[in-house]
Formats: structure tokens, C-alpha cells, sequence
């Protein structure tokens, strides 16, 4: 009796590991969101890291502040303070300030219904194939206000506004089973069509949309490589403090019987 | 492990605690480092103490602009020249005329002569207004001949309102004043000839 | 009060300290000649590290408070001064990154550490007589940790460190009658908010660091003054030589100084390698969601505590109104078996009877969310009776039937299930895990009396196990 008890213990637990085996495949099948894309983030190519400040600075910075980064700061991506001044700076900031947007919170709260978010920490807070997908899935929808949306953030506020660069894109329907009941048939995209041509082609939108999210990557931490190179140091070190202390250790209990 | 002889088993043992105890004071210190580090002034106190951009071309001579680094009043004050050529007639009087110890900040070499300045604007006299004997902001005191506390040979210059120091238009002090030394001049340079940057010269930002 | 001694053993600048304070008598009572078993394996590290851990967060925390500012209020760029204070330490402060990823993943280390220190415990019986007060000191001090995370928790001020913080003390509004002014009073506002942040600084950084540095040594102290068990459970006093040492000790320096030495060496190593390569730890250790600043007026889409809190908050949320009746019907259960197949006198039978259906009474009028959290509390609580729940005739698992073994497995993992039920969002298949999770999880502790008495022990050894090495 007892061991029937206990085999039932045992029963049960199998059980629930295959439940939550199931619960871990069962949840990433049914998310309603596209699989992410990979970006290619490099914070060594210091010419993609320019090429996104730049980007950055012509499409994002009105709306959305870099307020962890000082200007001066731009420095480790390559540029020269005579290019932090000539191309960065306002009429208003100095190098050692800090890269705050110039659109005042209520104001934007007022025109967008919600104000634009700080982007120093984004690409730690969605991570970077995040950003680089939802940079590349803005399509035209005439019922959202701003004319776009966006699978990655549904009904956004934010306009596409790499649209002159990318071109517009339609998307391209079809019937498909509607993910939180399979017996439902719901209109999904399943890709999209360019209405407009834009400024660039495909690799060239995805080079602009790929340097901007690197150049927000490095923002998140601007000496991330840094951190790696002081920690192969410090991990060789530690490794030779084990083996000193093993060494230390068993020629003491050499004692022990 | 083939080592059994006691003797040789302390010999390892002292050799080991010896080279352990080396490399665990190695570590303990990289560990506080991160701690120490930390105390230095960070990048937005640098950044607080940048260098500071005056327009001196509506300065007339005999006034002065004060303006602030690093926390300290700065006085940029245009000489007439008059007040410039007259600085050396009264060196007997002061403390230490060739201004040989400074006080918080070293001379610049371009401020090494009579003037206290650089000699091609040698009527632009900058210095930073905070009294060396304890801190207190001396108020200016342009007008030449005595009254109140200052002397009948009064050339023009600062009266500490503390302790009662004085300061010549050079940021010199005078002999016998609770201060003991000269108002520091800090590392400046002209941009253009209507303006003026403090905390930055040609060896860079100070 | 012993008279001042002027003959001492040691002389010089000790001999005169040890004339005035007892600094090398401690030094052998606590290091020199403190006998610990010699056969202590893997699972005896977890203690040291701890303390080891412990040292980190407060050195760390002491320079991290120098720039940390708790302020809730927004800044001209529009980001809260305190996550803006996090920032600057992380960028502008010399050193400062190194000092947050250490705070950080040494809050997650010191989780890790514990329960697998715990664990021991379980594994050895190291919370059996005459060590009951070592763990129920122990006991006090997972509770103060868990404070001392949670208040922490909320320090940076990030979306999850506002709404954990928002959900946790709204548990509080639960209690019936003074439940939402409780909540209230806690937080020093209506919402989580600047008067929430100040208090949980003040505790976090002074109040708790106190109570826990207390506990700590009280616990060591509760140890020395019993001696440490050992994964054979034989007690090493028992045999002693001619000079009163015990037989199978041996004295704590220079033997375990110097071996855990090497241990704290290699946790030094998974340490720093997680603060240099992988301190958001794949987002447990600092989680994605907390980059973004606190906003009030946004929820995020999933809210789950830091992944030490997560198998007791599972508990909570496992707590529906079929659980609770199933709740009731235990509590009924066990107060009617009690009173047939107890053995205590008919006074206490009926006591324990009544106790019972006034627990169950009350379990039926109280609701589902007030229950959840009682059981969840319980559930902590339930720890500190373990030395009088376990009633098995030897002490280490090396000599309990195998199956004892067994069943400790299943609850090892069963309380990861629980932990990684409650990381994702609430599901129904996971509603149900969870619940069959909550009552075993109680059923390992609350029936022990009846399965650690029974099956084939075997004979401990009078002398222990040890190969030397």
C-alpha cells in the first residue's frame, strides 16, 4: 500500500513535468506576434555605429530622447568632437550635455496620446531583434490615425517615419485560423507588397534599419566591450586563485585520516 | 600523491600559502577598485566643471563681468590703461609681487609677467574671485584714493568684506592682510578677440 | 565577569588584547579548536558562500548607495531621478557598472546559495535535535532575505520594480476588515509611489541589513554551540579521545578555512563570470521589462516576481475556489483523523478537532485571494516546524529507505515546477500544475510525520564515512 503510494507520488510528478513540457511548447506556438527577425548587431563596425547616430539623429531624435548619453560620449563610436559639434549638436546643447529631445512631455502626450519613450535603454528592454523587426514591418492601415501600423506594437502612436527611405508597404491578406481558436478563420497577414518605392531598396532599408538598431545597442551600454575584455582578465586570474587554493587545500589534508 | 615526507610537505605548504596569499591580495585589491574608482569626480561632475565661454565685446574698460567654474566666481575685468600701467608702482606693498606662490591653481606660464595676463590682451585681467585666506568673495573697489578701510595710496583693486584683505587690479595681495597669498588665475585663452574661454588653453581642458 | 588575567598564553600586543577582550579565545573556540565532522562533502560550501555573498551585496550596496538618489519624482528629461540615478552609476560613475552587475547578480547568487543550503538541510537532517534552533534561525533569515529582495527590488525604479511592488502590497488589501487600510499605511500613499520608495530604501539599506546581520550570527553561533551535523547524521561527539576531541573531528583552522577557501574560489569564478558576460542572466537576473521606467498609467502585459519568488507566488495564485475547498475539506480531514488515530490525551484530541473546523469555517468565508495569500505564507511557515514534522529514526538520507530519496526528488522538482509556472503567464493546463504543485508541495511537509517513520533504515555507522584525500 505504502509503495503504490509512493509510486503514485512519482506518477504524478511525471505527469506535471510533462504538463509544463507541454506548457513550453504550447506557448510559442500561439503567440499572435511574428517570429522576430535577426539583427546583426556589431559594435566593433564603428561605420554602422556612425551611420545610425545619423540616422538616428535625422529620424528619431525629435520625438525620442537618448537622456543617458552625453554628446561627448559619441566619441567612442568614432566621431571627432569636431564632428560631435558640426553634426550632433543644437543650436542650444554643449558636448558635455546630455542628448535630451527637444519635445516637451505634456506636448507630446497632447499630439500622440502618449509621449515618446527615452531610447537609452530600449535594446536592453525589447532587445535588438525587436527593434530591427519593428523597424521593418511598418505597412499602411487608413483606420489607424498616423495612416501605419505595425505587428511587432499594435496601434502604435508612432508614425512610420523611415517611410521616404523604405518606400510604403500594403500588406497582402489571406484567411487563416485564428490563433486563439483554431476554428475561426481571421484575415492575417502573410506578407507585403511595396506600394511606393522609397528612397532605397530592400538591403538598403535593411542596413539603415540594422545601423540604427546597432547604433541603439551600443547607446544601451557604450562600453559593453570593455566589460568582456576586463572580464577575461579577471575570469584568468580566478582560475589561478582555484588552482593555487586546490593545491593549498589538499597538501593540508594530507593530514586527515 | 607521491609526496609524503613531512618535510617536504611544509616546504610546499609554506610556498603555497605564500603564493595564495600573494594572489588573494591581488584580487582584494581589483575587488575594492570598482569601490575606490567610485569616489573620483564622475563624468557629470567633469562635465559640470567644463570650461565656460565669455563675450567680453561689450566689456568698456574699468568694468568687470563675473561669471562662474567649477563652482567659483570668475572675474573678467577690462583694465583701463592707466590701472595697467600703474600696477607696478605699488609691488612694495604687496606680499608677493612676483607671484611666486600660488595658491590653489599654478600660475599659467602666458601669465608669468607684470600684467598677470596675457600679454596681448593685457588689459583683460581674469582671475578667480574667491579670497585666499578663507574662501569669502571680495567685492571690487575700482576707485583709486582711500576711505572707509582702504588706504590713502589706494591704486584700485578688491576688499575682502570677511576679514578685511586686500587685492590689487592684478589679484595680487597686499602686505599685511590675513590672506597669504595672490587670487589664483585660471588656464584661459581667447578665441576670437571678443571672447574668451575659461578652464581650456593651448596644453587643452584643465 | 572573570578577573582580570595577567597570565595569558599569548603575550605582545595579543597578550595585552587577550588580557581585555576574549580575541584568541574566541579565535579557538569559533576557528582553532572547533571540531567539525571531517567527512563534510560538496553540499557544506553552501554556508560559507553565503556569508560570502552577504559580504558582497553590503560592501557593494555601500558605495552604490553614494549615487543611487530615491526619488520618484521625474527629472527635465522626463525619466524618474532614481532610474535616472541607476543609469548614472551604470555609465558615468568610475566603476560604477561593476559595482551594480555585482549587486545584482549577487541578489540572484544569494537566492541560489540559500536554497541549495537549504536543501542540505533536507538532505542530512540538519535541522534535527539538538540543531532546531540553527534552523529556525535559519528560517528567520530566508524571511528577512526575501524582505530585503523585495524592497530592493524596487529601488530602481523600472516597470517591474513598481508593479511587483504594486501587486505584492495590494495582497495586503486582502486581509479581511483592515486589509485595504493596511495597504495603505504600507505604502505611505494610495499608489506605489515616492513615500513607498523612501521607506523601502531606508529598509533595504539599514533596517533589514541589521536584522540579517543579527540572525547571522545568532545562527553560528546556535551551531558552534551544538556543532555541525554531518552527511552521515552521527554525531561525532558521541566518540571522543583522551583529550575530549571528538574522534572524527577536526579542527576548523586550518582544515576547513583552507578548503573552503578553494570553494569560495571556484563560486568566485561562476560569479564574476556571470557579472562580466551575462549579468542580465537571460533576463532573470535583471529582468527585460525593468529597463523601461516606472510608468503608472502602463501595465506590462505579464507580471511575474524575480524567479526566486516565483514558487511561492505560484502558490498564491494556484488558490481558486476549488482549491479552497479542497482546503477545507483537508483542514476537516485532518482535524477528524486526528481526533480517531492521534495519540495525545482526549482534552488535546478535541482542542485540535475544534482548531480544525474553525480553520475550515474560516477557509469557506474568507475568499480565494485573502487564502492565497495565507498559503503562501504558510508555506514559509511550514519550514520552521520541519524539525518537529520529521519523525524518521536516522537523520541523513544515506540511511533512510530509498524511496525517502525519492520523494525529496520529486519535491526538489516539483518546487522548480512551481518556480517556472509562476515565471510565465497564467494558463489553464498551468492553473492545474500548479495546484496539484501547491498540494504537494504540503503534503511532503505536513504528512512527514506518518512517511519519514517508515520503510527498512538502515544502521548508521558509529564512525563516519570518510576517504581521505
Amino acid at each position: 500500500m505504502r509503495a503504490n503510494i509512493v509510486k503514485l507520488v512519482y506518477l504524478v510528478t511525471a505527469c506535471m513535468v510533462a504538463g509544463v513540457l507541454y506548457l513550453m511548447s504550447f506557448g510559442a506556438a500561439h503567440s499572435t506576434t511574428p517570429p522576430l527577425k535577426s539583427a546583426k548587431v556589431n559594435l566593433s563596425d564603428k561605420a554602422s555605429l556612425q551611420r545610425g547616430a545619423a540616422a538616428f539623429r535625422d529620424y528619431c531624435f525629435n520625438c525620442h530622447g537618448l537622456s543617458a548619453v552625453r554628446y561627448n560620449q559619441l566619441t567612442k563610436i568614432g566621431l571627432s568632437e569636431d564632428n560631435i559639434k558640426q553634426y550632433m549638436l543644437t543650436t542650444t546643447t554643449k558636448p558635455g550635455d546630455m542628448m535630451t529631445v527637444g519635445m516637451n512631455a505634456a506636448d507630446a502626450k497632447k499630439w500622440f496620446g502618449v509621449a515618446p519613450p527615452d531610447l537609452s535603454l530600449m535594446a536592453s528592454a525589447k532587445g535588438t531583434d525587436y527593434i530591427f523587426s519593428y523597424l521593418n514591418d511598418f505597412y499602411r492601415d487608413e483606420t489607424r490615425p498616423t495612416g501605419w501600423n505595425n505587428r511587432y506594437w499594435p496601434n502604435a502612436a508612432m508614425p512610420h517615419v523611415l517611410w521616404e527611405e523604405q518606400g510604403t508597404m500594403v500588406p497582402i491578406m489571406e484567411d487563416k485560423p485564428d490563433p486563439a481558436d483554431h476554428t475561426k478563420m481571421v484575415p492575417t497577414i502573410v506578407g507585403f507588397n511595396k506600394a511606393t518605392a522609397g528612397k532605397r531598396d530592400e538591403a538598403g532599408y535593411e542596413q539603415l534599419t540594422n545601423d540604427i538598431t546597432n547604433f541603439l545597442f551600443w547607446a544601451s551600454e557604450p562600453d559593453r566591450q570593455s566589460r568582456h575584455f576586463l572580464g577575461y582578465i579577471v575570469l584568468a586570474f580566478l582560475l589561478l586563485l582555484a588552482f593555487l587554493a586546490s593545491k593549498l587545500s589538499k597538501n593540508y589534508w594530507k593530514d586527515i585520516h | 600523491m607521491s609526496d609524503q615526507n613531512p618535510k617536504e610537505l611544509n616546504e610546499e605548504r609554506r610556498k603555497l600559502l605564500i603564493a595564495t596569499g600573494g594572489v588573494s591580495a591581488l584580487g582584494a585589491a581589483a575587488f575594492v577598485t570598482p569601490m575606490v574608482a567610485s569616489f573620483a569626480p564622475s563624468v557629470k561632475a567633469k562635465a559640470g566643471g567644463a570650461p565656460v565661454e565669455v563675450d567680453i565685446a561689450a566689456l568698456k574698460p574699468g568694468e568687470q563681468i563675473v561669471t562662474e567654474w567649477r563652482g567659483k566666481p570668475v572675474w573678467v575685468v577690462r583694465r583701463t590703461e592707466e590701472m595697467t600701467a600703474k600696477l607696478s608702482a605699488h609691488n612694495n606693498d604687496l606680499a608677493d609681487p612676483k607671484s611666486e606662490k600660488p595658491y590653489s591653481m599654478p600660475l599659467p606660464e602666458y601669465c608669468n609677467n607684470e600684467f598677470r595676463c596675457r600679454p596681448e590682451h593685457k588689459d583683460v585681467m581674469v582671475m578667480v574671485g574667491v579670497c585666499t585666506h578663507l574662501g569669502c568673495s571680495p567685492e571690487g573697489k575700482f576707485k583709486e584714493g582711500g576711505g572707509g578701510s582702504l588706504p590713502e595710496a589706494w591704486p584700485g583693486g578688491y576688499l575682502c568684506p570677511c576679514h578685511g584683505s586686500t587685492f590689487d587690479l592684478a589679484g595680487r595681495v597686499f602686505k599685511n592682510k590675513p590672506a597669504p597669498q595672490n587670487l589664483d588665475v585660471p588656464p584661459y585663452m581667447f578665441v576670437s578677440d571678443t571672447k574668451i574661454i575659461i578652464g581650456k588653453d593651448e596644453k587643452g581642458e584643465a | 565577569m572573570a578577573d582580570y588575567n595577567p597570565n595569558t598564553e599569548t603575550t605582545g600586543l595579543i597578550g595585552w588584547i587577550d588580557q581585555r577582550f576574549p580575541l584568541t579565545k574566541m579565535f579557538k573556540e569559533h576557528m582553532s579548536e572547533y571540531y567539525a565532522p571531517k567527512n563534510f562533502n560538496f553540499w557544506y560550501i553552501f554556508g560559507v558562500l553565503s556569508m560570502v555573498v552577504l559580504a558582497i551585496q553590503i560592501l557593494t550596496g555601500i558605495f552604490l548607495v553614494m549615487n543611487y538618489k530615491p526619488d520618484a519624482s521625474l527629472n527635465s528629461a522626463g525619466v524618474p531621478v532614481a532610474f535616472a540615478s541607476v543609469e548614472y552609476i551604470m555609465r558615468e560613475v568610475s566603476g560604477g557598472k561593476y559595482l551594480r552587475f555585482m549587486h545584482s547578480t549577487g541578489a540572484s547568487a544569494f537566492f541560489i546559495v540559500v536554497y541549495l543550503h537549504m536543501f542540505r538541510g533536507l538532505l542530512y537532517g540538519s535541522y534535527r535535535k539538538p540543531r532546531e534552533l540553527v534552523w529556525i534561525f535559519g528560517c528567520l533569515i530566508f524571511l528577512a532575505l526575501m524582505a530585503e529582495a523585495f524592497m530592493g527590488y524596487l529601488l530602481p525604479w523600472g516597470q517591474m520594480s513598481f508593479w511587483g511592488a504594486q501587486v505584492i502590497v495590494n495582497l495586503f488589501s486582502t486581509i479581511p476588515l483592515i486589509g485595504p487600510d493596511l495597504s495603505v499605511f504600507i505604502r505611505g500613499d494610495f499608489v506605489v509611489g515616492d513615500a513607498t520608495l523612501n521607506r523601502f530604501f531606508s529598509f533595504h539599506v539599514i533596517a533589514v541589513p541589521l536584522v540579517l546581520i543579527g540572525l547571522v550570527v545568532a545562527h553560528i553561533i546556535a551551531l558552534h554551540e551544538v556543532g555541525s551535523n554531518n552527511p552521515d547524521g552521527v554525531e561525532i561527539k558521541a566518540l571522543k579521545d583522551a583529550s575530549g576531541k571528538p574522534l572524527d573531528g577536526i579542527p576548523f583552522h586550518p582544515y576547513y578555512s583552507v578548503h573552503d577557501f578553494f570553494g569560495i574560489a571556484v563560486f568566485l569564478f561562476l560569479f564574476f563570470a556571470v557579472v562580466f558576460f551575462w549579468p542580465t542572466g537571460g533576463g532573470y537576473f535583471l529582468e527585460d521589462n525593468n529597463y523601461l521606467q516606472a510608468n503608472s498609467m502602463q501595465t506590462p502585459v505579464h507580471i511575474a516576481p524575480v524567479w526566486y519568488f516565483t514558487p511561492f507566488y505560484t502558490m498564491l495564485r494556484a488558490v481558486t475556489d476549488p482549491l479552497r475547498y479542497i482546503f477545507v475539506a483537508l483542514a476537516l480531514l485532518a482535524g477528524v483523523m486526528a481526533y480517531l488515530r492521534g495519540n495525545m490525551p482526549q482534552k488535546s484530541k478535541i482542542k485540535v478537532l475544534a482548531g480544525a473546523v474553525i480553520l475550515a469555517l474560516l477557509l469557506l468565508i474568507w475568499k480565494s485571494a485573502f487564502v492565497g495569500f495565507l498559503i503562501m505564507g504558510a508555506a514559509i511557515v511550514v519550514l520552521f516546524f520541519l524539525p518537529w514534522l520529521d519523525k524518521s529514526p536516522v537523520k541523513s538520507m544515506r540511511y533512510r529507505p530509498s524511496w525517502h530519496m525519492g520523494l525529496l526528488i520529486c519535491f526538489v522538482i516539483n518546487f522548480l515546477i512551481l518556480g517556472y509556472l509562476g515565471v510565465k503567464p497564467p494558463s489553464p493546463v498551468g492553473g492545474y500544475v500548479a495546484q496539484v504543485g501547491t498540494l504537494i508541495y504540503f503534503g511532503f511537509f505536513l504528512l512527514m510525520p506518518w512517511w519519514t517513520s517508515v520503510g527498512e533504515f538502515k544502521q548508521p555507522p558509529e564512525r563516519v564515512t570518510f576517504k581521505p584525500h
